[in-house]
Protein backbone atom coordinates (compact mmCIF):
# COMPACT_ATOMS: atom_id res chain seq x y z
CA UNK A 1 0.00 0.00 0.00
CA UNK A 2 1.45 3.79 -0.61
CA UNK A 3 2.15 5.47 2.68
CA UNK A 4 0.67 8.53 1.64
CA UNK A 5 -2.53 6.35 0.90
CA UNK A 6 -1.82 4.28 4.10
CA UNK A 7 -2.45 7.52 6.65
CA UNK A 8 -5.88 7.45 5.82
CA UNK A 9 -5.46 11.28 4.63
CA UNK A 10 -7.22 11.61 1.31
CA UNK A 11 -6.53 15.07 1.00
CA UNK A 12 -3.09 15.09 1.06
CA UNK A 13 -3.23 14.22 -2.78
CA UNK A 14 -7.12 14.71 -3.27
CA UNK A 15 -9.49 17.83 -2.99
CA UNK A 16 -10.99 16.99 0.06
CA UNK A 17 -10.42 14.06 3.15
CA UNK A 18 -13.50 12.03 2.68
CA UNK A 19 -13.09 8.73 1.72
CA UNK A 20 -16.37 8.09 -0.13
CA UNK A 21 -15.77 11.48 -1.94
CA UNK A 22 -12.05 12.39 -2.20
CA UNK A 23 -12.97 14.42 -5.47
CA UNK A 24 -10.20 15.14 -8.19
CA UNK A 25 -6.42 15.47 -7.11
CA UNK A 26 -5.64 18.67 -5.63
CA UNK A 27 -3.10 19.10 -8.31
CA UNK A 28 -1.15 18.06 -11.98
CA UNK A 29 -0.68 13.91 -10.86
CA UNK A 30 3.35 14.38 -11.45
CA UNK A 31 3.51 17.39 -9.16
CA UNK A 32 1.44 15.83 -6.29
CA UNK A 33 4.01 12.46 -6.96
CA UNK A 34 7.60 14.70 -6.89
CA UNK A 35 6.49 15.94 -3.53
CA UNK A 36 7.82 12.80 -2.25
CA UNK A 37 9.68 11.27 -4.95
CA UNK A 38 11.51 13.99 -5.95
CA UNK A 39 14.43 11.96 -7.90
CA UNK A 40 12.09 11.15 -10.38
CA UNK A 41 11.43 14.81 -11.01
CA UNK A 42 15.46 14.75 -11.31
CA UNK A 43 15.31 11.90 -13.81
CA UNK A 44 12.41 13.46 -16.31
CA UNK A 45 15.13 15.91 -16.57
CA UNK A 46 17.38 13.74 -18.52
CA UNK A 47 18.00 13.63 -22.60
CA UNK A 48 15.91 10.30 -22.63
CA UNK A 49 12.54 10.83 -21.11
CA UNK A 50 10.01 7.70 -21.06
CA UNK A 51 6.85 9.43 -22.56
CA UNK A 52 4.23 7.73 -20.10
CA UNK A 53 6.57 8.57 -17.02
CA UNK A 54 6.43 12.37 -17.99
CA UNK A 55 2.59 11.96 -19.02
CA UNK A 56 1.58 10.61 -15.84
CA UNK A 57 2.67 8.49 -13.06
CA UNK A 58 -0.41 6.96 -12.95
CA UNK A 59 -0.13 5.56 -16.73
CA UNK A 60 2.29 2.87 -14.80
CA UNK A 61 1.66 3.19 -10.85
CA UNK A 62 -1.52 3.05 -8.77
CA UNK A 63 -1.01 5.54 -5.90
CA UNK A 64 -3.36 4.08 -3.23
CA UNK A 65 -1.57 -0.11 -3.29
CA UNK A 66 -1.21 -2.71 -5.82
CA UNK A 67 0.11 -6.53 -5.25
CA UNK A 68 3.23 -5.31 -7.46
CA UNK A 69 5.92 -4.09 -6.52
CA UNK A 70 6.86 -0.17 -7.38
CA UNK A 71 3.32 -0.30 -6.84
CA UNK A 72 3.14 -0.91 -10.58
CA UNK A 73 -0.66 -1.51 -12.24
CA UNK A 74 0.79 -4.81 -14.05
CA UNK A 75 3.54 -7.12 -13.73
CA UNK A 76 6.57 -5.71 -15.10
CA UNK A 77 7.36 -6.96 -18.64
CA UNK A 78 3.78 -7.67 -18.99
CA UNK A 79 2.63 -3.91 -18.48
CA UNK A 80 6.11 -2.48 -20.43
CA UNK A 81 4.78 -5.07 -23.43
CA UNK A 82 1.61 -3.73 -23.25
CA UNK A 83 2.91 -0.36 -25.20
CA UNK A 84 6.18 -2.03 -26.52
CA UNK A 85 4.33 -4.88 -28.02
CA UNK A 86 7.42 -5.89 -30.44
CA UNK A 87 9.42 -6.30 -27.76
CA UNK A 88 6.85 -8.55 -26.11
CA UNK A 89 6.48 -10.65 -29.08
CA UNK A 90 10.43 -11.16 -29.11
CA UNK A 91 10.91 -12.11 -25.48
CA UNK A 92 8.39 -14.94 -25.82
CA UNK A 93 9.72 -15.99 -29.89
CA UNK A 94 13.27 -16.23 -29.06
CA UNK A 95 14.99 -19.17 -29.20
CA UNK A 96 17.76 -18.37 -27.48
CA UNK A 97 16.08 -16.39 -24.12
CA UNK A 98 17.95 -13.87 -21.32
CA UNK A 99 17.63 -14.45 -17.83
CA UNK A 100 18.28 -10.48 -17.37
CA UNK A 101 13.92 -10.32 -18.79
CA UNK A 102 12.42 -12.08 -16.89
CA UNK A 103 14.47 -12.16 -13.72
CA UNK A 104 15.47 -9.56 -10.71
CA UNK A 105 13.32 -6.09 -11.62
CA UNK A 106 13.14 -7.44 -15.15
CA UNK A 107 13.22 -5.05 -17.70
CA UNK A 108 14.01 -2.27 -15.22
CA UNK A 109 17.05 -4.49 -14.56
CA UNK A 110 18.80 -2.36 -17.65
CA UNK A 111 16.19 0.45 -18.25
CA UNK A 112 14.78 2.94 -16.28
CA UNK A 113 11.37 3.58 -17.21
CA UNK A 114 11.09 6.92 -15.67
CA UNK A 115 14.41 8.82 -17.49
CA UNK A 116 18.04 8.29 -18.48
CA UNK A 117 21.14 9.94 -19.78
CA UNK A 118 21.54 6.74 -22.57
CA UNK A 119 19.49 6.47 -25.19
CA UNK A 120 16.79 3.27 -24.99
CA UNK A 121 16.29 4.49 -21.64
CA UNK A 122 19.44 2.48 -20.49
CA UNK A 123 20.44 2.76 -16.92
CA UNK A 124 23.75 2.78 -18.54
CA UNK A 125 25.62 2.12 -21.11
CA UNK A 126 25.73 -1.87 -22.36
CA UNK A 127 28.88 -2.74 -21.25
CA UNK A 128 28.70 -1.50 -18.09
CA UNK A 129 25.77 -3.17 -17.45
CA UNK A 130 26.23 -6.48 -18.24
CA UNK A 131 29.34 -6.66 -16.27
CA UNK A 132 26.57 -6.09 -13.80
CA UNK A 133 25.89 -9.86 -13.89
CA UNK A 134 28.95 -10.87 -15.79
CA UNK A 135 31.44 -10.72 -13.48
CA UNK A 136 31.16 -13.31 -11.27
CA UNK A 137 31.78 -17.11 -11.43
CA UNK A 138 29.23 -19.73 -11.89
CA UNK A 139 26.96 -17.98 -14.39
CA UNK A 140 25.09 -20.54 -16.85
CA UNK A 141 23.01 -19.65 -19.14
CA UNK A 142 19.11 -19.86 -20.13
CA UNK A 143 20.22 -23.54 -21.78
CA UNK A 144 22.89 -24.66 -18.79
CA UNK A 145 25.92 -23.08 -20.94
CA UNK A 146 28.79 -22.47 -18.58
CA UNK A 147 29.05 -18.55 -18.83
CA UNK A 148 32.48 -16.52 -18.83
CA UNK A 149 33.10 -14.16 -15.87
CA UNK A 150 33.43 -11.37 -18.37
CA UNK A 151 35.30 -9.05 -15.85
CA UNK A 152 37.90 -10.90 -15.16
CA UNK A 153 38.64 -11.87 -18.77
CA UNK A 154 38.83 -8.58 -19.94
CA UNK A 155 41.30 -7.45 -16.98
CA UNK A 156 43.36 -10.06 -17.90
CA UNK A 157 43.65 -9.51 -21.41
CA UNK A 158 44.24 -5.97 -22.71
CA UNK A 159 43.40 -5.91 -26.48
CA UNK A 160 39.45 -5.40 -26.50
CA UNK A 161 37.40 -5.91 -29.71
CA UNK A 162 35.88 -2.52 -30.74
CA UNK A 163 32.30 -3.05 -29.86
CA UNK A 164 33.44 -3.45 -26.01
CA UNK A 165 36.03 -0.58 -25.95
CA UNK A 166 32.95 1.53 -27.05
CA UNK A 167 30.76 0.04 -24.16
CA UNK A 168 28.83 -1.69 -27.63
CA UNK A 169 27.81 -5.05 -26.10
CA UNK A 170 24.52 -5.09 -28.13
CA UNK A 171 26.58 -4.52 -31.61
CA UNK A 172 27.15 -8.49 -31.31
CA UNK A 173 24.39 -9.87 -28.42
CA UNK A 174 20.47 -9.30 -28.38
CA UNK A 175 19.50 -8.69 -24.63
CA UNK A 176 15.84 -9.43 -25.29
CA UNK A 177 16.87 -12.55 -26.81
CA UNK A 178 18.10 -13.99 -30.43
CA UNK A 179 17.27 -16.68 -32.86
CA UNK A 180 21.09 -17.27 -32.52
CA UNK A 181 23.58 -19.06 -29.57
CA UNK A 182 24.56 -16.94 -27.34
CA UNK A 183 21.81 -14.03 -28.26
CA UNK A 184 24.56 -13.22 -30.79
CA UNK A 185 22.60 -10.31 -33.64
CA UNK A 186 23.19 -12.47 -36.56
CA UNK A 187 24.41 -15.67 -37.99
CA UNK A 188 27.93 -16.60 -36.69
CA UNK A 189 29.11 -20.36 -37.08
CA UNK A 190 28.54 -22.35 -33.36
CA UNK A 191 31.76 -24.85 -34.15
CA UNK A 192 35.21 -24.21 -34.77
CA UNK A 193 35.28 -25.39 -38.07
CA UNK A 194 32.71 -24.47 -40.62
CA UNK A 195 32.53 -24.02 -44.57
CA UNK A 196 32.87 -20.43 -45.69
CA UNK A 197 29.79 -18.70 -46.90
CA UNK A 198 29.15 -14.94 -46.50
CA UNK A 199 25.53 -15.52 -44.70
CA UNK A 200 27.02 -17.37 -42.23
CA UNK A 201 28.98 -14.64 -40.49
CA UNK A 202 26.28 -12.26 -41.22
CA UNK A 203 27.68 -11.24 -37.06
CA UNK A 204 31.15 -10.40 -38.35
CA UNK A 205 29.71 -8.62 -41.52
CA UNK A 206 27.76 -6.32 -39.75
CA UNK A 207 30.88 -4.29 -38.99
CA UNK A 208 33.55 -5.68 -41.31
CA UNK A 209 34.11 -6.28 -44.58
CA UNK A 210 33.12 -9.52 -46.27
CA UNK A 211 35.30 -8.66 -49.80
CA UNK A 212 37.74 -8.63 -46.95
CA UNK A 213 37.17 -12.26 -46.96
CA UNK A 214 36.04 -13.59 -49.84
CA UNK A 215 38.82 -11.52 -52.52
CA UNK A 216 41.98 -14.13 -53.04
CA UNK A 217 44.04 -10.70 -53.11
CA UNK A 218 43.82 -7.28 -52.43
CA UNK A 219 46.16 -4.44 -51.21
CA UNK A 220 42.94 -2.74 -49.45
CA UNK A 221 40.70 -4.64 -47.70
CA UNK A 222 43.47 -6.19 -45.31
CA UNK A 223 46.64 -5.56 -44.20
CA UNK A 224 47.05 -10.12 -43.27
CA UNK A 225 48.19 -10.58 -46.57
CA UNK A 226 51.13 -11.57 -47.68
CA UNK A 227 52.22 -9.18 -50.54
CA UNK A 228 49.13 -9.35 -52.31
CA UNK A 229 47.88 -12.91 -51.23
CA UNK A 230 44.77 -12.31 -48.88
CA UNK A 231 45.43 -14.83 -45.97
CA UNK A 232 42.22 -13.82 -44.24
CA UNK A 233 40.56 -15.83 -47.70
CA UNK A 234 43.15 -18.86 -47.34
CA UNK A 235 42.20 -18.85 -43.81
CA UNK A 236 38.70 -18.99 -44.48
CA UNK A 237 37.72 -20.71 -47.61
CA UNK A 238 37.68 -24.01 -47.13
CA UNK A 239 35.45 -26.60 -48.10
CA UNK A 240 35.43 -28.91 -45.18
CA UNK A 241 38.07 -27.25 -41.95
CA UNK A 242 37.23 -23.63 -42.98
CA UNK A 243 38.67 -21.74 -39.90
CA UNK A 244 36.02 -19.21 -38.30
CA UNK A 245 36.93 -16.10 -36.96
CA UNK A 246 37.28 -17.89 -33.20
CA UNK A 247 40.76 -20.51 -34.89
CA UNK A 248 42.67 -17.07 -34.79
CA UNK A 249 40.63 -14.37 -33.00
CA UNK A 250 39.38 -14.04 -29.19
CA UNK A 251 36.31 -12.12 -30.07
CA UNK A 252 36.37 -10.29 -26.75
CA UNK A 253 39.56 -9.62 -25.90
CA UNK A 254 43.16 -11.05 -25.71
CA UNK A 255 46.58 -10.44 -24.66
CA UNK A 256 47.77 -10.31 -27.75
CA UNK A 257 47.24 -7.31 -30.84
CA UNK A 258 44.74 -7.51 -33.49
CA UNK A 259 42.89 -9.69 -31.26
CA UNK A 260 44.78 -12.74 -31.69
CA UNK A 261 44.18 -15.65 -29.37
CA UNK A 262 47.31 -17.65 -27.54
CA UNK A 263 45.91 -20.96 -27.99
CA UNK A 264 43.26 -22.84 -29.96
CA UNK A 265 41.89 -26.06 -27.95
CA UNK A 266 43.23 -29.33 -29.21
CA UNK A 267 42.09 -33.03 -29.04
CA UNK A 268 39.31 -34.28 -26.33
CA UNK A 269 41.45 -33.41 -23.51
CA UNK A 270 41.33 -30.04 -24.68
CA UNK A 271 45.10 -29.35 -24.98
CA UNK A 272 46.21 -25.70 -25.59
CA UNK A 273 47.60 -25.53 -29.15
CA UNK A 274 49.64 -22.35 -28.81
CA UNK A 275 49.69 -19.97 -31.78
CA UNK A 276 52.90 -18.45 -30.81
CA UNK A 277 51.99 -15.06 -33.20
CA UNK A 278 54.23 -12.53 -33.51
CA UNK A 279 53.55 -9.14 -34.81
CA UNK A 280 55.94 -6.88 -37.21
CA UNK A 281 56.04 -3.59 -38.19
CA UNK A 282 54.37 -4.71 -41.61
CA UNK A 283 52.78 -8.25 -40.61
CA UNK A 284 53.63 -10.91 -37.95
CA UNK A 285 54.33 -15.30 -38.18
CA UNK A 286 52.63 -17.92 -36.41
CA UNK A 287 54.88 -20.93 -35.64
CA UNK A 288 54.72 -24.53 -35.23
CA UNK A 289 50.94 -24.10 -34.52
CA UNK A 290 47.88 -25.94 -36.84
CA UNK A 291 50.47 -25.33 -39.54
CA UNK A 292 54.55 -25.04 -39.89
CA UNK A 293 56.12 -21.66 -39.26
CA UNK A 294 54.68 -18.92 -41.46
CA UNK A 295 55.57 -15.33 -42.18
CA UNK A 296 53.85 -12.80 -43.55
CA UNK A 297 54.67 -9.04 -44.83
CA UNK A 298 51.77 -6.73 -46.62
CA UNK A 299 54.58 -4.90 -48.52
CA UNK A 300 56.59 -7.64 -49.94
CA UNK A 301 55.82 -11.38 -50.41
CA UNK A 302 57.58 -13.58 -47.94
CA UNK A 303 58.26 -16.53 -49.64
CA UNK A 304 57.80 -20.17 -48.10
CA UNK A 305 58.82 -23.43 -49.58
CA UNK A 306 56.46 -25.63 -51.19
CA UNK A 307 54.54 -27.95 -49.10
CA UNK B 1 26.52 -0.70 -6.45
CA UNK B 2 29.63 1.13 -4.79
CA UNK B 3 31.60 -2.27 -5.62
CA UNK B 4 30.39 -2.46 -8.93
CA UNK B 5 31.14 0.86 -9.52
CA UNK B 6 34.76 0.37 -8.48
CA UNK B 7 35.40 -2.53 -10.57
CA UNK B 8 34.35 -1.00 -13.47
CA UNK B 9 36.45 2.09 -13.09
CA UNK B 10 39.13 -0.35 -12.36
CA UNK B 11 38.43 -2.25 -15.50
CA UNK B 12 38.48 1.50 -17.29
CA UNK B 13 42.07 1.89 -16.07
CA UNK B 14 43.03 -1.67 -17.94
CA UNK B 15 41.19 -0.49 -21.02
CA UNK B 16 43.61 -0.48 -23.76
CA UNK B 17 45.78 2.45 -23.79
CA UNK B 18 45.39 3.50 -27.53
CA UNK B 19 42.51 5.38 -29.11
CA UNK B 20 40.64 3.64 -31.72
CA UNK B 21 41.02 4.60 -34.88
CA UNK B 22 41.97 3.98 -38.76
CA UNK B 23 44.41 0.85 -38.95
CA UNK B 24 46.81 2.72 -41.10
CA UNK B 25 46.01 6.82 -39.75
CA UNK B 26 45.68 8.00 -36.16
CA UNK B 27 44.22 10.57 -33.98
CA UNK B 28 46.22 13.68 -34.69
CA UNK B 29 47.44 12.48 -37.53
CA UNK B 30 47.11 14.92 -40.65
CA UNK B 31 44.76 13.56 -43.51
CA UNK B 32 45.48 14.93 -47.22
CA UNK B 33 42.49 16.35 -48.83
CA UNK B 34 41.59 14.36 -52.30
CA UNK B 35 38.82 15.11 -54.50
CA UNK B 36 36.79 12.06 -54.80
CA UNK B 37 34.22 11.10 -58.00
CA UNK B 38 30.76 12.66 -56.74
CA UNK B 39 27.70 10.55 -57.05
CA UNK B 40 26.03 13.75 -58.68
CA UNK B 41 28.49 14.24 -61.01
CA UNK B 42 32.15 15.21 -61.31
CA UNK B 43 34.36 15.51 -58.47
CA UNK B 44 34.01 16.95 -54.75
CA UNK B 45 37.12 16.94 -51.89
CA UNK B 46 36.94 14.49 -49.10
CA UNK B 47 37.52 17.31 -46.64
CA UNK B 48 36.99 21.12 -48.29
CA UNK B 49 37.19 23.90 -46.75
CA UNK B 50 35.47 23.98 -43.25
CA UNK B 51 35.48 24.47 -39.68
CA UNK B 52 35.12 20.55 -39.45
CA UNK B 53 34.60 17.72 -41.72
CA UNK B 54 32.83 15.34 -40.85
CA UNK B 55 32.78 12.25 -43.24
CA UNK B 56 31.18 8.18 -43.30
CA UNK B 57 32.33 5.68 -45.08
CA UNK B 58 29.17 3.16 -45.28
CA UNK B 59 28.18 0.26 -47.46
CA UNK B 60 25.33 -0.79 -48.93
CA UNK B 61 23.05 -3.83 -47.96
CA UNK B 62 23.80 -3.28 -44.10
CA UNK B 63 21.33 -2.66 -41.52
CA UNK B 64 23.91 -0.74 -39.23
CA UNK B 65 25.01 1.87 -42.50
CA UNK B 66 21.31 2.99 -42.79
CA UNK B 67 20.99 3.02 -39.17
CA UNK B 68 24.26 5.37 -39.03
CA UNK B 69 23.06 7.50 -41.70
CA UNK B 70 20.14 8.09 -40.30
CA UNK B 71 21.51 9.22 -36.64
CA UNK B 72 24.16 11.40 -38.33
CA UNK B 73 21.10 13.02 -40.35
CA UNK B 74 19.99 14.44 -37.03
CA UNK B 75 23.15 15.56 -36.51
CA UNK B 76 23.47 17.19 -39.99
CA UNK B 77 20.72 19.08 -39.39
CA UNK B 78 22.24 20.16 -35.91
CA UNK B 79 24.60 21.74 -37.59
CA UNK B 80 23.47 23.20 -40.96
CA UNK B 81 24.82 26.44 -41.88
CA UNK B 82 27.43 26.43 -38.90
CA UNK B 83 30.52 25.70 -41.20
CA UNK B 84 30.90 21.46 -40.84
CA UNK B 85 30.96 19.73 -44.01
CA UNK B 86 29.14 16.21 -43.95
CA UNK B 87 30.06 13.22 -47.15
CA UNK B 88 29.20 10.00 -47.13
CA UNK B 89 31.82 7.95 -48.83
CA UNK B 90 31.23 4.35 -50.86
CA UNK B 91 33.26 1.97 -52.63
CA UNK B 92 32.75 1.43 -56.35
CA UNK B 93 32.74 -2.24 -55.52
CA UNK B 94 28.82 -1.23 -53.78
CA UNK B 95 26.13 -0.56 -56.03
CA UNK B 96 25.69 2.98 -56.41
CA UNK B 97 22.37 3.26 -57.11
CA UNK B 98 21.65 1.13 -54.07
CA UNK B 99 23.87 3.69 -52.22
CA UNK B 100 22.22 6.87 -53.15
CA UNK B 101 19.19 4.96 -52.24
CA UNK B 102 19.73 4.26 -48.83
CA UNK B 103 21.63 7.70 -48.49
CA UNK B 104 18.35 9.14 -49.47
CA UNK B 105 16.25 6.66 -47.22
CA UNK B 106 18.07 7.65 -43.94
CA UNK B 107 17.03 11.07 -44.48
CA UNK B 108 20.49 12.31 -44.46
CA UNK B 109 21.35 15.30 -47.22
CA UNK B 110 25.25 15.00 -47.53
CA UNK B 111 26.71 14.50 -50.95
CA UNK B 112 27.95 11.25 -52.17
CA UNK B 113 31.66 10.35 -53.09
CA UNK B 114 32.50 7.10 -54.38
CA UNK B 115 35.80 5.42 -53.16
CA UNK B 116 37.70 4.28 -56.90
CA UNK B 117 39.39 0.77 -56.50
CA UNK B 118 39.38 1.45 -52.45
CA UNK B 119 41.91 3.72 -52.86
CA UNK B 120 40.68 5.88 -49.46
CA UNK B 121 39.69 2.87 -47.85
CA UNK B 122 43.27 1.31 -47.73
CA UNK B 123 44.61 4.36 -47.25
CA UNK B 124 42.87 4.83 -43.96
CA UNK B 125 42.87 1.36 -43.34
CA UNK B 126 38.89 0.49 -43.02
CA UNK B 127 38.89 -2.04 -40.79
CA UNK B 128 35.18 -1.28 -39.32
CA UNK B 129 31.96 0.24 -40.78
CA UNK B 130 30.26 2.41 -41.22
CA UNK B 131 32.66 3.99 -39.66
CA UNK B 132 32.99 8.57 -39.10
CA UNK B 133 35.75 10.22 -39.34
CA UNK B 134 36.10 14.31 -37.94
CA UNK B 135 38.86 16.14 -39.01
CA UNK B 136 39.59 19.27 -37.73
CA UNK B 137 40.17 22.87 -39.79
CA UNK B 138 43.95 21.95 -39.19
CA UNK B 139 42.79 18.89 -41.44
CA UNK B 140 44.36 16.47 -38.53
CA UNK B 141 42.10 13.59 -37.74
CA UNK B 142 40.07 14.80 -34.57
CA UNK B 143 38.04 11.68 -34.14
CA UNK B 144 37.28 8.34 -35.10
CA UNK B 145 33.90 6.68 -34.08
CA UNK B 146 32.78 3.34 -35.73
CA UNK B 147 28.93 2.93 -35.24
CA UNK B 148 27.94 1.64 -32.23
CA UNK B 149 24.40 0.54 -32.01
CA UNK B 150 23.77 2.63 -28.65
CA UNK B 151 24.86 6.56 -28.27
CA UNK B 152 26.03 6.79 -31.53
CA UNK B 153 24.60 10.43 -32.36
CA UNK B 154 25.46 11.87 -29.33
CA UNK B 155 28.71 10.88 -28.98
CA UNK B 156 29.09 11.92 -32.82
CA UNK B 157 28.30 15.61 -32.14
CA UNK B 158 30.32 15.24 -29.04
CA UNK B 159 33.26 14.73 -31.03
CA UNK B 160 32.41 17.34 -33.82
CA UNK B 161 32.28 19.96 -30.59
CA UNK B 162 35.19 18.75 -29.26
CA UNK B 163 36.86 19.57 -32.73
CA UNK B 164 35.14 23.15 -32.64
CA UNK B 165 36.37 23.59 -29.71
CA UNK B 166 32.59 24.13 -28.10
CA UNK B 167 33.59 21.23 -25.72
CA UNK B 168 36.61 20.30 -23.30
CA UNK B 169 37.68 16.75 -23.58
CA UNK B 170 36.44 16.40 -20.16
CA UNK B 171 32.86 17.28 -20.58
CA UNK B 172 33.13 14.83 -23.49
CA UNK B 173 33.97 12.20 -20.94
CA UNK B 174 30.71 12.56 -19.42
CA UNK B 175 28.74 11.78 -22.63
CA UNK B 176 31.08 8.91 -22.95
CA UNK B 177 30.55 7.88 -19.63
CA UNK B 178 27.39 9.65 -18.30
CA UNK B 179 25.83 8.89 -14.91
CA UNK B 180 24.18 5.77 -14.17
CA UNK B 181 20.16 6.77 -14.47
CA UNK B 182 19.18 4.95 -11.32
CA UNK B 183 15.69 5.70 -9.66
CA UNK B 184 16.34 6.93 -6.12
CA UNK B 185 19.78 6.80 -4.10
CA UNK B 186 20.49 5.25 -0.67
CA UNK B 187 18.47 7.78 1.28
CA UNK B 188 15.50 8.42 -1.03
CA UNK B 189 13.15 6.22 1.13
CA UNK B 190 14.20 8.29 3.51
CA UNK B 191 13.51 11.74 2.01
CA UNK B 192 10.33 9.84 0.95
CA UNK B 193 9.12 9.93 4.79
CA UNK B 194 10.18 13.38 5.92
CA UNK B 195 8.54 14.56 2.61
CA UNK B 196 5.11 12.87 3.60
CA UNK B 197 5.99 13.95 7.26
CA UNK B 198 6.15 17.90 6.79
CA UNK B 199 2.52 17.24 4.32
CA UNK B 200 1.18 15.66 7.24
CA UNK B 201 2.50 18.82 9.08
CA UNK B 202 1.53 21.14 7.32
CA UNK B 203 -2.01 19.65 7.60
CA UNK B 204 -1.37 20.25 11.11
CA UNK B 205 -1.22 16.10 12.30
CA UNK B 206 1.88 16.57 14.20
CA UNK B 207 1.40 13.08 15.65
CA UNK B 208 1.39 11.34 12.27
CA UNK B 209 4.35 13.70 10.73
CA UNK B 210 6.17 12.40 14.24
CA UNK B 211 5.34 9.12 12.68
CA UNK B 212 6.70 9.50 9.76
CA UNK B 213 9.49 11.45 10.52
CA UNK B 214 10.66 8.17 12.95
CA UNK B 215 10.19 5.64 9.87
CA UNK B 216 12.68 8.11 8.07
CA UNK B 217 15.27 8.06 10.91
CA UNK B 218 14.42 4.25 11.19
CA UNK B 219 15.92 4.06 7.35
CA UNK B 220 18.89 5.99 7.94
CA UNK B 221 19.38 7.37 11.35
CA UNK B 222 21.51 10.39 10.20
CA UNK B 223 19.44 12.06 7.92
CA UNK B 224 19.17 15.79 9.41
CA UNK B 225 15.90 16.41 7.50
CA UNK B 226 14.31 13.80 9.50
CA UNK B 227 15.78 14.84 13.14
CA UNK B 228 14.22 18.42 12.19
CA UNK B 229 11.05 16.90 11.09
CA UNK B 230 10.66 14.80 14.26
CA UNK B 231 11.69 18.36 16.32
CA UNK B 232 8.84 20.07 14.43
CA UNK B 233 6.41 17.55 15.24
CA UNK B 234 7.75 17.22 18.66
CA UNK B 235 7.55 21.02 19.56
CA UNK B 236 4.05 20.88 17.80
CA UNK B 237 2.01 18.32 20.30
CA UNK B 238 3.91 20.52 23.18
CA UNK B 239 6.92 17.76 23.95
CA UNK B 240 9.81 20.30 23.79
CA UNK B 241 12.21 18.24 25.97
CA UNK B 242 12.40 16.09 22.60
CA UNK B 243 12.00 18.42 19.92
CA UNK B 244 15.32 19.77 21.43
CA UNK B 245 16.84 16.54 21.51
CA UNK B 246 15.81 16.53 18.00
CA UNK B 247 16.85 19.54 16.88
CA UNK B 248 20.73 19.41 18.30
CA UNK B 249 20.76 16.37 16.84
CA UNK B 250 20.16 17.83 13.39
CA UNK B 251 22.64 20.18 14.30
CA UNK B 252 25.03 17.99 15.18
CA UNK B 253 24.97 16.45 11.73
CA UNK B 254 24.59 19.85 9.60
CA UNK B 255 25.93 22.15 11.98
CA UNK B 256 24.45 25.37 10.43
CA UNK B 257 21.08 23.73 9.76
CA UNK B 258 19.20 27.16 9.95
CA UNK B 259 15.79 24.95 10.08
CA UNK B 260 17.05 23.52 13.35
CA UNK B 261 18.84 26.30 14.47
CA UNK B 262 15.30 27.85 14.68
CA UNK B 263 13.48 25.37 15.64
CA UNK B 264 16.19 24.76 18.51
CA UNK B 265 15.67 28.76 19.44
CA UNK B 266 11.72 28.03 19.37
CA UNK B 267 11.75 25.64 21.99
CA UNK B 268 14.49 27.21 24.41
CA UNK B 269 13.18 27.36 27.51
CA UNK B 270 9.63 25.84 27.00
CA UNK B 271 9.27 22.49 29.22
CA UNK B 272 6.63 19.69 27.87
CA UNK B 273 2.60 21.38 28.34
Amino acid sequence: MHAAYETGDCALCHVRNDPKNPGKPSGPVNELCFGCHDEVRDLLKREVVHWAAADACTNCHNPHGSKQPKLLVDETVALCTSCHSDVGEHVASARVKHGAVTTGAKCANCHNPHGSSVEKLLVAYPFDLCLGCHSKEGMRSADGRSLANMKEWLAQNPDWHAPIKAKDCSACHRPHGSANFRLLVATYPEKFYAPYATETYRLCFGCHNERAFRAPETTTLTNFRNGAKNLHFVHVNKEDRGRTCRACHEVHASKQSHHIREGVPYGPKGWILRLNYVKTARGGSCAKTCHETRSYDNQTVVAHPAK
Amino acid sequence: MHALLASILALGALAPGRTPAFANLAVGDPLRDRDLAAAAGGKAPLLGDARASVFVIFRTASENSLAALRELSFVERDYAGKGVRFVAVVSDADDLEEAKALLRSSGAKMPLLVDRADALYGELGVRMHPVVGVVDARRRLAAYEHFRKVGFRRIVRGRIQVALGEVSAAEMEKVLAPAESRTGDALAPARRQVALGRMELARGDAKKAEESARRGLALAPAHAPAHVLLGKALARQGRCPEARAAFEEALRIVPADPEAGEGLRGCSGKQDR
